[in-house]
């Protein structure tokens, strides 16, 4: 590698980074944005004259100690990235998409999932428990409403749901009346821990 | 102004107040500028989050009028932008070590009783 070729890289290495910054840095006054990426550009440039300008490795320590643009940016008070327009529509799909249409489930995904309000931990519950609950909701319903109609068995997709074949898996009514309760629980508790954080946030925020 | 993200950890919020004071009583010690006060701070540690978020406070001081700056020439490369306290500064300053010193003590004080020796 010739000392050209990672002088170039070195450039580019800061190159990427003041740019990454100029990024985070939207939403913060033009002025206040340009003194802080001047400042910066100076830092690292003051930080670059005592190094091979083709070094790119110490580039790369370099601009680690300068530390993350998204840091920078929220000490500077820009607002973090995504958007928090439609959050409170979240909780609402995510609780009643599945059963009226997939699509608003989508929808409640794609809020849950771009909106900064909430955590990842809470994305992941919110997306994955509910459903789970849903399921759980189906199939202990369906064997209480077996157990109460005496398995009438003429309607073909609960009869096979339900187990009423002596094939199929059979609950007992406790356990079909926990997975009632426990499944309503785990469908609607995640949407409303949700709820209760973006109104949280808001409160801190305003 | 700032915003909170779930789960920061509580002592981000207090070091980001007493960050800007300590940038103003290494000013005390003369006129410096960025790239230093980044190397001075960065060096005692905790201090700032990183080298670079010294800048946006940097900024906010100079806003509030507690810090002003000059440009001066610089024999290693382009003009340096150095940072220099104000009165108000200097007050700001006086106040908060006042008060830090009152509230450090109580905390101290409070903690220790807490611990079980």
């Amino acid at each position: 590698m010739t000392s050209r070729q990672s002088a170039g890289e070195a450039d580019k290495l800061v190159r990427r980074y003041l740019a990454q910054l100029d990024a985070a840095l939207r939403g913060v006054d033009a002025s206040r944005r340009e003194e802080i990426l001047a400042e910066v550009r100076g830092h690292i440039d003051e930080g670059r004259t005592g190094l091979d300008p083709g070094d790119a490795a110490s580039v790369r320590t370099l601009l680690d100690r300068v530390g993350d643009p998204a840091a920078i940016a929220a000490e500077a008070g820009a607002p973090p990235p995504g958007s928090r327009r439609w959050d409170a529509w979240a909780p609402w799909l995510i609780i009643f998409g599945p059963v009226a249409s997939g699509l608003g489930w989508i929808a409640g995904m794609l809020i849950l999932w771009t909106s900064p309000t909430w955590s990842r931990r809470d994305q992941l519950i919110a997306t994955f428990v509910p459903l789970a609950g849903l399921v759980a909701l189906f199939f202990g319903l369906v064997t209480v409403l077996r157990a109460a109609a005496g398995c009438p068995g003429h309607v073909p997709a609960l009869h096979a749901a339900a187990g009423c074949t002596a094939k199929g898996l059979t609950l007992p009514l406790g356990v079909a009346i926990l997975l009632v309760v426990a499944g309503l629980a785990a469908h609607l508790l995640p949407p409303i821990h949700l709820m209760r954080t973006r109104r949280q946030q808001r409160s801190t925020f305003a | 102004m700032h915003y909170m993200v779930p789960g920061e950890d509580m002592l981000a919020q207090v070091r980001r107040g007493v960050a800007e004071q300590c940038v103003l009583a290494l000013l005390t010690r003369g006129e410096r500028y960025g790239f230093e006060l980044a190397r001075e701070l960065g060096a005692r540690g905790r201090i700032i989050a990183s080298e670079g978020t010294l800048y946006p406070l940097l900024a906010r001081l100079r806003r509030n009028g507690l810090v002003e700056t000059s440009w001066q020439e610089s024999t290693a490369g382009p003009p340096r932008r150095y940072y220099r306290l104000t009165r108000d500064g200097e007050l700001a300053l006086a106040s908060f070590k006042k008060q830090w010193r009152v509230f450090r003590d109580a905390v101290e004080e409070i903690l220790s009783e807490g611990s079980p020796e």
